[in-house]
């Protein structure tokens, strides 16, 4: 018999993972509750915006945690798992897509924004959009987890699977990146 | 806990850092104004994700279905496998009933025949040549080196037991 009073919200992400593979709804609810939209979130940064694809792309990573719940190892961190396989299907995506190369192609050029003397915020909020859109798949993946995700330099090291050091000095070398191609608006206080 | 520099730029404004914070700073923000601009950039990076359209309310309900179906198809495998086992037992059985001999209650059933190679007393026997090997045998000291078995008719060999007085002897003491 289904228990239907069980709530699932006190459960840690791991825990969850067991009535999911047994087929408990409200399970997979829940973790569908805490993961759904970020996941969601992540694919349309890294998807080129694209909501039909990055929707696509969170539909068959759930179907993957459906699929797999079994075999999940409970020692291991599930956010950083969905995380590996999220980023793994975004590298498949970019390699199969053409989209990508089409879509540079429309992107403006940031230094444009230096022509004008007086440097709004909607013209740095723009060249900070196309900046990130400029970053390699790897670069813009870092990008994401670091800044947007708030995910930790160890988190990220498990997800795109290199060292911590590897994540830090790429870090710094992102910064640096970001800094040099923004640096026409150094003048520009307060973005808010 | 080891803070990294971009840690710092989204937690703190120029004028809050310490010493040994801006020390950490150094090698990607030399001053005031690239440090508000790195910390300008991260803040607008942070915006974006709002900006984040809401997923669509029917992507959770095909997973839902879909986690549905992956329990019943888990549970469905195990009775297909025994549905096909058992039709290859009834194949099994089946070939083996069709493929039985007879019940010899009813019809007279010759079992098969093993080939036995019996003796035909009508045919003729083979001819045997009038041949026969004899070893030869050292007759006296001098014949001592081994010879190959000759082939010699009845007839020479009578004429040689006929020659050897002793041998004649021997045959005639014998008989």
């Amino acid at each position: 018999m289904e228990m239907r009073s069980i709530t699932y919200n006190e459960y840690a992400d791991e825990q969850l993972l067991g009535p999911v593979a047994e087929g408990h709804a409200a399970a997979f609810a829940e973790l569908y509750h805490r993961y759904g939209q970020k996941m969601f979130s992540y694919f349309f940064r890294m998807l080129w915006k694209n909501k039909a694809l990055a929707e696509d792309q969170t539909q068959e990573l759930f179907l993957k945690v459906i699929r797999h719940a079994k075999k999940f190892e409970t020692d291991r961190s599930f956010s950083t798992w969905l995380y590996s396989m999220a980023h793994n299907m975004c590298k498949n995506e970019y390699r199969r897509s053409a989209i990508r190369s089409k879509y540079r192609s429309m992107k403006h050029d940031t230094n444009l924004a230096a022509q004008d003397k007086q440097i709004d915020l909607r013209k740095f909020k723009e060249a900070v959009h196309a900046c990130m859109d400029e970053l390699n798949d790897e670069k813009r993946s870092l990008f994401i987890l670091r800044f947007q995700e708030q995910l930790s330099v160890p988190d990220i090291s498990r997800v795109l699977n290199i060292p911590e050091g590897t994540v830090k000095s790429r870090l710094f070398y992102l910064l640096k990146e970001m800094k040099e191609k923004l640096k026409q608006f150094q003048t520009l206080h307060n973005p808010s | 806990m080891d803070m990294q520099p971009d840690d710092i730029i989204q937690q703190k404004e120029w004028h809050q850092l310490t010493d040994a914070e801006k020390e950490i700073l150094q090698p990607v923000t030399a001053n005031r104004e690239e440090y508000d601009l790195l910390r300008n950039m991260l803040l607008v990076a942070m915006e974006e994700k709002d900006e984040v359209p809401t997923i669509d309310h029917s992507v959770e309900a095909f997973l839902q279905t879909q986690l549905k179906k992956n329990i019943r198809a888990r549970r469905i495998t195990p009775f297909w496998y025994y549905a096909a086992a058992s039709v290859a037992l009834v194949i099994l059985a089946t070939w083996l009933l069709i493929n039985k001999p007879a019940d010899s209650g009813k019809v007279a059933v010759v079992p098969s025949v093993e080939k036995v190679n019996v003796v035909d007393s009508i045919k003729q026997p083979a001819k045997i040549p009038d041949v026969a090997i004899v070893q030869s045998k050292p007759v006296t000291e001098q014949n001592t080196k081994k010879t190959a078995p000759q082939k010699k008719t009845w007839r020479e060999i009578n004429t040689i037991i006929a020659k050897d007085t002793m041998l004649m002897a021997l045959v005639t003491e014998v008989y």
